[in-house]
Protein backbone atom coordinates (compact mmCIF):
# COMPACT_ATOMS: atom_id res chain seq x y z
CA UNK A 1 0.00 0.00 0.00
CA UNK A 2 2.75 2.42 0.98
CA UNK A 3 4.75 1.26 -2.01
CA UNK A 4 1.80 1.88 -4.33
CA UNK A 5 1.43 5.42 -3.06
CA UNK A 6 5.16 6.00 -3.58
CA UNK A 7 4.94 4.61 -7.12
CA UNK A 8 1.99 6.83 -7.99
CA UNK A 9 3.69 9.90 -6.50
CA UNK A 10 6.95 9.31 -8.36
CA UNK A 11 5.25 8.70 -11.69
CA UNK A 12 2.93 11.68 -11.39
CA UNK A 13 5.89 13.92 -10.55
CA UNK A 14 7.73 12.53 -13.56
CA UNK A 15 4.72 13.22 -15.73
CA UNK A 16 4.63 16.80 -14.44
CA UNK A 17 8.27 17.30 -15.38
CA UNK A 18 7.67 15.77 -18.78
CA UNK A 19 4.74 18.11 -19.38
CA UNK A 20 7.03 21.03 -18.49
CA UNK A 21 9.67 19.70 -20.89
CA UNK A 22 7.15 19.39 -23.71
CA UNK A 23 5.76 22.87 -23.13
CA UNK A 24 9.30 24.25 -23.10
CA UNK A 25 10.28 22.48 -26.29
CA UNK A 26 7.18 23.65 -28.11
CA UNK A 27 6.90 27.18 -26.75
CA UNK A 28 10.42 28.52 -26.23
CA UNK A 29 11.55 30.92 -28.92
CA UNK A 30 15.01 29.73 -29.92
CA UNK A 31 17.21 26.68 -29.95
CA UNK A 32 19.25 27.33 -26.83
CA UNK A 33 16.30 27.78 -24.51
CA UNK A 34 14.74 24.65 -25.96
CA UNK A 35 17.86 22.72 -25.07
CA UNK A 36 17.66 24.21 -21.60
CA UNK A 37 14.14 22.87 -21.21
CA UNK A 38 14.89 19.48 -22.70
CA UNK A 39 18.17 18.76 -20.94
CA UNK A 40 16.96 19.07 -17.39
CA UNK A 41 13.33 18.04 -17.47
CA UNK A 42 13.92 15.02 -19.65
CA UNK A 43 16.60 13.56 -17.41
CA UNK A 44 14.71 14.10 -14.17
CA UNK A 45 11.37 12.84 -15.46
CA UNK A 46 12.94 9.69 -16.88
CA UNK A 47 14.69 9.07 -13.56
CA UNK A 48 11.44 9.51 -11.65
CA UNK A 49 9.49 7.22 -13.96
CA UNK A 50 12.06 4.46 -13.78
CA UNK A 51 12.37 4.94 -10.02
CA UNK A 52 8.66 4.34 -9.71
CA UNK A 53 9.01 1.24 -11.86
CA UNK A 54 11.82 -0.03 -9.60
CA UNK A 55 9.66 0.47 -6.52
CA UNK A 56 6.77 -1.33 -8.15
CA UNK A 57 8.91 -4.27 -9.21
CA UNK A 58 10.44 -4.58 -5.75
CA UNK A 59 6.92 -4.78 -4.32
CA UNK A 60 6.97 -8.57 -4.48
CA UNK A 61 10.49 -9.32 -3.36
CA UNK A 62 12.38 -12.30 -4.77
CA UNK A 63 15.60 -13.06 -6.58
CA UNK A 64 14.23 -12.46 -10.05
CA UNK A 65 12.69 -9.13 -9.21
CA UNK A 66 15.92 -8.12 -7.52
CA UNK A 67 17.81 -8.86 -10.74
CA UNK A 68 15.28 -6.91 -12.78
CA UNK A 69 15.44 -3.97 -10.38
CA UNK A 70 19.22 -4.04 -10.60
CA UNK A 71 19.06 -3.82 -14.38
CA UNK A 72 16.60 -0.95 -14.15
CA UNK A 73 18.91 0.80 -11.74
CA UNK A 74 21.70 0.42 -14.29
CA UNK A 75 19.46 2.01 -16.92
CA UNK A 76 18.69 4.89 -14.56
CA UNK A 77 22.40 5.41 -13.91
CA UNK A 78 23.17 5.26 -17.62
CA UNK A 79 20.47 7.75 -18.57
CA UNK A 80 21.54 10.05 -15.76
CA UNK A 81 24.98 10.24 -17.37
CA UNK A 82 24.15 9.90 -21.06
CA UNK A 83 21.27 12.32 -21.39
CA UNK A 84 23.21 15.44 -20.28
CA UNK A 85 26.10 14.28 -22.45
CA UNK A 86 23.86 14.05 -25.50
CA UNK A 87 22.38 17.44 -24.72
CA UNK A 88 25.86 18.90 -24.43
CA UNK A 89 26.86 17.42 -27.78
CA UNK A 90 23.75 18.84 -29.44
CA UNK A 91 24.22 22.32 -28.02
CA UNK A 92 27.93 22.26 -28.89
CA UNK A 93 27.09 21.46 -32.51
CA UNK A 94 24.48 24.19 -32.61
CA UNK A 95 26.84 26.71 -31.09
CA UNK A 96 29.57 25.96 -33.59
CA UNK A 97 27.05 26.26 -36.40
CA UNK A 98 26.07 29.73 -35.13
CA UNK A 99 22.42 28.93 -34.78
CA UNK A 100 20.76 32.31 -34.25
CA UNK A 101 19.61 33.25 -30.79
CA UNK A 102 16.53 35.13 -29.83
CA UNK A 103 16.58 38.72 -28.67
CA UNK A 104 13.70 40.99 -27.91
CA UNK A 105 13.07 43.06 -31.02
CA UNK A 106 13.91 46.73 -31.03
CA UNK A 107 11.30 49.35 -31.81
CA UNK A 108 11.79 52.18 -34.27
CA UNK A 109 12.41 54.74 -31.52
CA UNK A 110 15.22 52.69 -30.07
CA UNK A 111 13.49 51.20 -27.05
CA UNK A 112 12.99 47.55 -26.59
CA UNK A 113 9.79 46.11 -27.94
CA UNK A 114 7.09 44.24 -26.14
CA UNK A 115 5.07 41.17 -26.82
CA UNK A 116 2.85 42.87 -29.37
CA UNK A 117 5.42 43.49 -32.07
CA UNK A 118 7.43 40.42 -31.30
CA UNK A 119 7.04 39.13 -34.83
CA UNK A 120 7.99 42.37 -36.56
CA UNK A 121 11.75 41.99 -36.48
CA UNK A 122 13.42 38.75 -37.37
CA UNK A 123 16.90 38.85 -36.00
CA UNK A 124 17.59 35.27 -36.99
CA UNK A 125 19.68 34.48 -39.93
CA UNK A 126 18.90 31.04 -41.16
CA UNK A 127 21.34 29.98 -43.84
CA UNK A 128 19.65 28.39 -46.76
CA UNK A 129 21.16 24.99 -46.22
CA UNK A 130 19.89 24.98 -42.65
CA UNK A 131 16.29 25.04 -43.69
CA UNK A 132 16.17 21.41 -44.64
CA UNK B 1 -4.31 -2.18 -5.04
CA UNK B 2 -4.35 -2.90 -8.74
CA UNK B 3 -2.07 -0.46 -10.46
CA UNK B 4 -2.55 -1.65 -14.03
CA UNK B 5 -5.05 1.07 -15.10
CA UNK B 6 -2.67 3.66 -13.68
CA UNK B 7 0.23 2.31 -15.73
CA UNK B 8 -1.92 2.24 -18.85
CA UNK B 9 -2.91 5.86 -18.24
CA UNK B 10 0.75 6.81 -17.74
CA UNK B 11 1.72 5.08 -20.99
CA UNK B 12 -1.04 6.86 -22.90
CA UNK B 13 -0.03 10.22 -21.39
CA UNK B 14 3.62 9.68 -22.32
CA UNK B 15 2.60 8.71 -25.84
CA UNK B 16 0.50 11.85 -26.19
CA UNK B 17 3.33 14.08 -24.97
CA UNK B 18 5.73 12.35 -27.35
CA UNK B 19 3.36 13.24 -30.17
CA UNK B 20 3.44 16.84 -28.94
CA UNK B 21 7.24 16.71 -29.10
CA UNK B 22 6.93 15.42 -32.64
CA UNK B 23 5.62 18.86 -33.60
CA UNK B 24 9.09 20.30 -32.93
CA UNK B 25 10.65 17.57 -35.06
CA UNK B 26 8.34 18.32 -37.97
CA UNK B 27 8.31 22.11 -37.70
CA UNK B 28 12.01 22.73 -37.26
CA UNK B 29 13.05 25.45 -37.98
CA UNK B 30 16.64 24.12 -37.97
CA UNK B 31 18.08 20.65 -38.21
CA UNK B 32 19.41 20.80 -34.69
CA UNK B 33 15.90 21.40 -33.31
CA UNK B 34 14.78 18.22 -34.98
CA UNK B 35 17.68 16.32 -33.43
CA UNK B 36 16.77 17.67 -30.01
CA UNK B 37 13.16 16.58 -30.38
CA UNK B 38 14.19 13.12 -31.48
CA UNK B 39 16.54 12.82 -28.50
CA UNK B 40 13.72 13.58 -26.08
CA UNK B 41 11.37 11.18 -27.85
CA UNK B 42 13.97 8.41 -27.77
CA UNK B 43 14.64 8.90 -24.07
CA UNK B 44 10.94 8.68 -23.34
CA UNK B 45 10.63 5.55 -25.46
CA UNK B 46 12.76 3.69 -22.90
CA UNK B 47 10.23 4.62 -20.20
CA UNK B 48 7.41 3.54 -22.48
CA UNK B 49 8.97 0.13 -23.09
CA UNK B 50 9.39 -0.42 -19.34
CA UNK B 51 5.75 0.50 -18.75
CA UNK B 52 4.63 -1.85 -21.52
CA UNK B 53 6.66 -4.61 -19.89
CA UNK B 54 5.03 -3.98 -16.51
CA UNK B 55 1.57 -4.00 -18.08
CA UNK B 56 2.40 -7.16 -20.00
CA UNK B 57 3.76 -8.86 -16.90
CA UNK B 58 7.12 -9.80 -18.42
CA UNK B 59 9.42 -7.05 -17.20
CA UNK B 60 12.54 -9.21 -17.27
CA UNK B 61 12.17 -9.66 -21.01
CA UNK B 62 11.56 -6.00 -21.78
CA UNK B 63 14.42 -4.67 -19.64
CA UNK B 64 17.04 -5.89 -22.10
CA UNK B 65 15.22 -4.23 -24.98
CA UNK B 66 15.14 -1.03 -22.96
CA UNK B 67 18.86 -1.16 -22.27
CA UNK B 68 19.65 -1.70 -25.94
CA UNK B 69 17.33 1.12 -26.94
CA UNK B 70 18.90 3.56 -24.50
CA UNK B 71 22.39 2.76 -25.77
CA UNK B 72 21.31 3.08 -29.40
CA UNK B 73 19.53 6.37 -28.81
CA UNK B 74 22.60 7.88 -27.18
CA UNK B 75 24.91 6.75 -29.97
CA UNK B 76 22.52 8.04 -32.62
CA UNK B 77 22.32 11.45 -31.00
CA UNK B 78 26.08 11.74 -30.59
CA UNK B 79 26.71 10.69 -34.19
CA UNK B 80 24.17 13.13 -35.62
CA UNK B 81 25.48 15.98 -33.47
CA UNK B 82 29.08 15.30 -34.49
CA UNK B 83 28.09 15.17 -38.16
CA UNK B 84 26.29 18.47 -37.84
CA UNK B 85 29.22 20.01 -35.99
CA UNK B 86 31.63 18.85 -38.68
CA UNK B 87 29.63 20.83 -41.24
CA UNK B 88 30.42 24.03 -39.39
CA UNK B 89 34.16 23.54 -39.47
CA UNK B 90 36.26 24.76 -42.41
CA UNK B 91 37.05 22.37 -45.20
CA UNK B 92 40.37 20.54 -45.03
CA UNK B 93 43.13 22.01 -47.21
CA UNK B 94 44.12 20.63 -50.55
CA UNK B 95 46.75 17.88 -50.33
CA UNK B 96 50.29 19.17 -50.55
CA UNK B 97 53.25 17.23 -51.67
CA UNK B 98 54.44 16.46 -48.18
CA UNK B 99 51.02 15.11 -47.29
CA UNK B 100 50.54 12.70 -50.19
CA UNK B 101 51.89 9.19 -49.92
CA UNK B 102 54.04 7.97 -52.84
CA UNK B 103 51.67 5.06 -53.44
CA UNK B 104 48.75 7.38 -54.00
CA UNK B 105 49.45 7.65 -57.71
CA UNK B 106 49.62 10.64 -60.01
CA UNK B 107 45.89 11.34 -60.07
CA UNK B 108 45.99 13.12 -56.72
CA UNK B 109 46.05 16.81 -57.43
CA UNK B 110 48.96 18.38 -55.59
CA UNK B 111 49.12 22.09 -55.08
CA UNK B 112 51.95 24.08 -53.68
CA UNK B 113 50.07 26.19 -51.24
CA UNK B 114 46.55 25.57 -50.05
CA UNK B 115 44.12 28.25 -51.12
CA UNK B 116 42.22 30.07 -48.47
CA UNK B 117 39.41 27.73 -47.59
CA UNK B 118 36.04 29.31 -48.30
CA UNK B 119 33.91 29.44 -45.21
CA UNK B 120 30.30 29.50 -46.33
CA UNK B 121 28.76 29.19 -42.92
CA UNK B 122 30.43 31.59 -40.59
CA UNK B 123 29.11 34.85 -41.89
CA UNK B 124 28.64 37.87 -39.78
CA UNK B 125 25.12 37.89 -38.53
CA UNK B 126 24.79 41.64 -38.45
Amino acid sequence: MIIDILVITAMLTGLLFFVATTVGIIRFPDFYSRVHAAGKGDTLSTTLFLGGAILFILGDFSGDTLLTAGKLLLIVFYIFIASPTATHAIIDAGYEFRVPYWTRPIKDNGTQGDEENEETLDNGFYPEDLKG
Amino acid sequence: MNLEPFFIAMAVAILFLMLCNLYRVVAGPTVIDRMLGMNVIGTKTTVLIVLIGIIDGRVALFIDITLAYALLNFITTIAAARFYQRLAQPAPPEPRESMVAPSAGPEVKVVDAPPAAPDPVRKETR
